[in-house]
C-alpha cells in the first residue's frame, strides 16, 4: 500500500475496475456540484468530465488506493471554482443547439413556479455565503456534508486528520456567522432559537 | 434551546442538494461514450479544415458540445418547439413596425444535426444578443384548457385518443409566456471571431453591421398526461390564471420566512419532483401547442441573411446541404434532429407532420391553421402518437 508523506492512509479499498468506481463515487460528486451550480445539467456535465479525466490517468488511477483522495480533492476544485465563477453559465449560452433544453424546461414547469423561485432565492442566498467564506473553509463545508467521512476530506484536502474537526467547527461558525448576518440583511427572520 | 452550528450548516446545504441523483447506468453509459469520443479525437488527426494547429476556441467548443451527447433522459416532450428558444432566450422591447416577417411556420421537415463534430457557430459570437438569458420561460400552471385557451390565444384542442393508462384528462396544464428575442449584427464582433478561429479571409458582409432580426415565440401550452395515480404538486395559480392575470407568481409577496421555506422545501418537494420525473418515464406523455413562432429582420433581406448563415466556417456539411435544400424555406421549421433519429415526413389529417423517434424519445410534430402541435412520450408507439394526433380537435 502506498501512503504519501503527509497524506492519510486511503479510507476505502481499491476499486476492481473503472465501471465500480464510477458507480461508487458519481452519485455523490453530482450531488457535490449540483449543490454549487443548482443544475442538474451542469453538475452531470461536470461529474462526467472529472471521471473523464480519472479514466485519462495512467497507469489506471481507479487502480490506485489513492483513487479516491485524488477524485474528491479534483471534485472539491471544481466545486470551488463554480462557486466563486459564473464561468458555466457563460459557456451555456454559447451552447448553439442544446438538445436537452426542452427536457429541462418541461421538466422545471410541472414545478409550482412560486415554490420554485422561492427555492431558488434560498439557494442563491446559501451560495453566497460559501462564497464569501475562505475558499478552503467553504470546500470543507462542502465535502463534509456531501457525506465525507473526517479521514476522506483530510484525504481530499490533505490535511491532519486530527484537524479536521476543529478546522470544520471553525468554518461551520463562520458560516453561520456570515448567513445569520445575510439573513438579517435581507430582512427576514433569524430562525427560532438564536432570537434569545 | 440553541441549535448547534454544525445543525444550522446541515440545514443550509441541505437546502442546495439535487431532489434526486440521476441513475448510474445512464450516466455511465454516456461516460464511456464520451470516454471513446476522446480516445478518437487523441487518435486521429484533425480533418476538419477550420481546425488551426494550437487549440482555438473553437477546439475547445467543439469539445465542450461532444460532451452534450448524453443518453436520453426520457422524459418526454415536444422538442421541436421549445428548441427555437436555445436560439434566442432573451426578452427584448419591441420594434415590430419596421420589420419584415421572414419566417413563420407552415411546414415541418427534420435536419440532422452532429454535435459529435466541430463547433456550430454561434450568433453571439457575431453581435449583441438583447437581454438576459433565461432558461426557463414566465409559466404558470392552469386548471382548465379553456383557462389555457385564454392564456394562449387560440383555443387549445385536448386529445381524445390517449394510449391506455393515461388520462382523459391532463395531469397538469402549464402556460408559458411569450417571448420577443432580440440579436443585431456587429462587424467588429464578428471579425475578432472569424479571426479567433484562423478564418480572417471569411467576412461578414458590409450591410450586415448593425442589421437585427427578432425572434417572437408564441404563448404555448404544455398539457401532461401522467399514469393514474401519480401525485403532482398543487395548482395554486390556477385562479390567478382565470383572473386574467396569467402570469402574477406570488414570489414577490412580501418576505418569506426562513422557517416557512424549509417547510416548503424540505423532503416533501424533493419526493414530488421525483415523482413527476418517474411518471414522465413510466408511460406519460407531454403534448404542447403554440401558435407559429415567427422572426423578423430589419437592415437585411432574408435570402442575404440565409446565404450569409448558412455559408458560416464550422457549420456541419451535411445539416447545410439539408437546410439548403429546403424548398419553401421562409414557411418550414427544420426540427433538429440528433444522427441516427428515425423521423419521417407524414400528414395528421392532411396537415404536414412528423413522427419517430429522436434520442430515445418518440414524437409526432403537426402544423395546422397556424398552430403548431406536438405530442411526445418515452415509451409511445409512433401508432399511439398519430392516433392521438388525429384526435386532437
Amino acid at each position: 500500500m502506498i501512503v504519501m508523506e503527509g497524506a492519510v492512509a486511503p479510507t476505502e479499498p481499491a476499486a476492481e475496475s473503472f465501471e465500480s468506481f464510477f458507480r461508487q463515487h458519481f452519485g455523490r460528486v453530482y450531488a457535490l456540484l449540483y449543490r454549487v451550480t443548482g443544475s442538474a445539467e451542469d453538475a452531470e456535465d461536470l461529474a462526467q468530465e472529472l471521471f473523464l479525466r480519472v479514466s485519462r490517468q495512467q497507469p489506471p488511477l481507479w487502480e490506485s488506493p489513492t483513487a479516491a483522495g485524488w477524485l474528491w480533492k479534483a471534485a472539491g476544485h471544481m466545486a470551488l471554482n463554480e462557486l466563486r465563477s459564473s464561468r458555466r453559465r457563460r459557456y451555456r449560452e454559447t451552447r448553439a443547439v442544446d438538445h436537452d433544453r426542452p427536457l429541462r424546461l418541461v421538466r422545471e414547469m410541472l414545478q409550482d413556479p412560486a415554490e420554485g423561485a422561492e427555492r431558488r432565492e434560498q439557494r442563491e442566498e446559501v451560495r453566497g455565503v460559501l462564497r464569501t467564506l475562505r475558499p478552503r473553509e467553504s470546500t470543507l463545508l462542502l465535502l463534509r456534508h456531501s457525506g465525507l467521512s473526517y479521514a476522506a476530506v483530510a484525504q481530499a484536502l490533505e490535511l491532519n486528520p486530527a484537524s479536521v474537526g476543529k478546522l470544520l467547527a471553525r468554518a461551520e461558525a463562520r458560516f453561520r456567522e456570515h448567513y445569520e448576518a445575510s439573513q438579517r440583511a435581507s430582512s427576514k427572520p433569524v430562525r427560532e432559537g438564536d432570537a434569545s | 434551546m440553541t441549535t448547534s452550528d454544525t445543525d444550522i450548516v446541515r440545514e443550509a446545504l441541505s437546502l442546495l442538494g439535487p431532489s434526486h441523483t440521476p441513475d448510474v447506468g445512464p450516466a455511465l453509459e454516456r461516460q464511456r461514450a464520451m470516454q471513446r469520443s476522446s480516445a478518437r479525437a487523441a487518435g486521429s488527426a484533425p480533418a476538419a479544415e477550420f481546425i488551426t494547429p494550437r487549440r482555438s476556441s473553437m477546439n475547445a467548443f467543439a469539445d465542450s458540445l461532444s460532451h452534450l451527447r448524453r443518453p436520453m433522459l426520457g422524459i418526454p416532450l415536444a422538442a421541436a418547439l421549445v428548441l427555437a428558444l436555445s436560439l434566442f432566450a432573451s426578452p427584448v422591447r419591441g420594434l415590430a413596425a419596421q420589420f419584415l416577417t421572414i419566417f413563420r411556420v407552415q411546414d415541418l421537415t427534420p435536419v440532422t444535426v452532429d454535435l459529435s463534430g466541430q463547433g456550430i457557430p454561434n450568433l453571439s459570437q457575431l453581435g449583441d444578443m438583447t437581454g438576459q438569458s433565461t432558461s426557463v420561460p414566465a409559466y404558470t400552471h392552469v386548471a382548465t384548457a379553456a383557462a389555457a385557451s385564454q392564456a394562449v390565444g387560440f383555443t387549445v384542442a385536448a386529445p381524445s385518443a390517449l394510449p391506455s393508462g393515461l388520462g382523459p384528462q391532463p395531469s397538469a396544464i402549464v402556460v408559458t409566456q411569450g417571448q420577443t428575442a432580440g440579436f443585431t449584427f456587429r462587424a467588429a464582433k464578428a471579425k475578432a471571431y472569424l479571426a479567433s478561429i484562423g478564418q480572417s479571409n471569411f467576412a461578414l458582409p458590409g450591410k450586415f453591421d448593425g442589421a437585427t432580426l427578432q425572434l417572437h415565440i408564441e404563448p404555448a401550452v404544455l398539457m401532461a398526461y401522467l399514469p393514474a395515480g401519480t401525485k403532482l404538486p398543487a395548482i395554486p395559480d390556477a385562479s390567478t390564471a382565470q383572473s386574467g392575470l396569467p402570469f402574477q407568481h406570488r414570489a414577490s409577496a412580501g418576505a418569506i420566512s426562513s422557517q416557512a421555506v424549509r417547510a416548503a422545501v424540505a423532503p416533501a418537494a424533493a419526493s414530488r419532483i421525483s415523482n413527476t420525473e418517474q411518471a414522465l418515464l413510466n408511460g406519460g406523455l407531454a403534448v404542447v401547442e403554440t401558435k407559429s413562432p415567427s422572426v423578423d429582420a430589419s437592415g437585411v433581406s432574408a435570402s442575404d441573411l440565409r446565404n450569409f448563415l448558412l455559408s458560416m466556417p464550422g457549420l456541419p456539411a451535411s445539416t447545410v446541404a439539408q437546410l439548403r435544400s429546403i424548398g419553401d424555406w421562409q414557411h418550414t421549421l427544420p426540427i433538429p434532429v440528433a444522427p441516427g433519429a428515425s423521423l419521417r415526413k407524414v400528414t395528421v389529417g392532411g396537415s404536414p407532420a412528423i413522427v419517430g423517434t429522436n434520442m430515445g424519445m418518440h414524437m409526432v410534430v403537426w402544423v395546422r391553421n397556424g398552430i403548431v402541435y406536438a405530442a411526445a412520450g418515452a415509451s409511445t408507439s409512433d401508432t399511439q402518437l398519430l392516433s392521438l394526433a388525429a384526435s386532437v380537435q
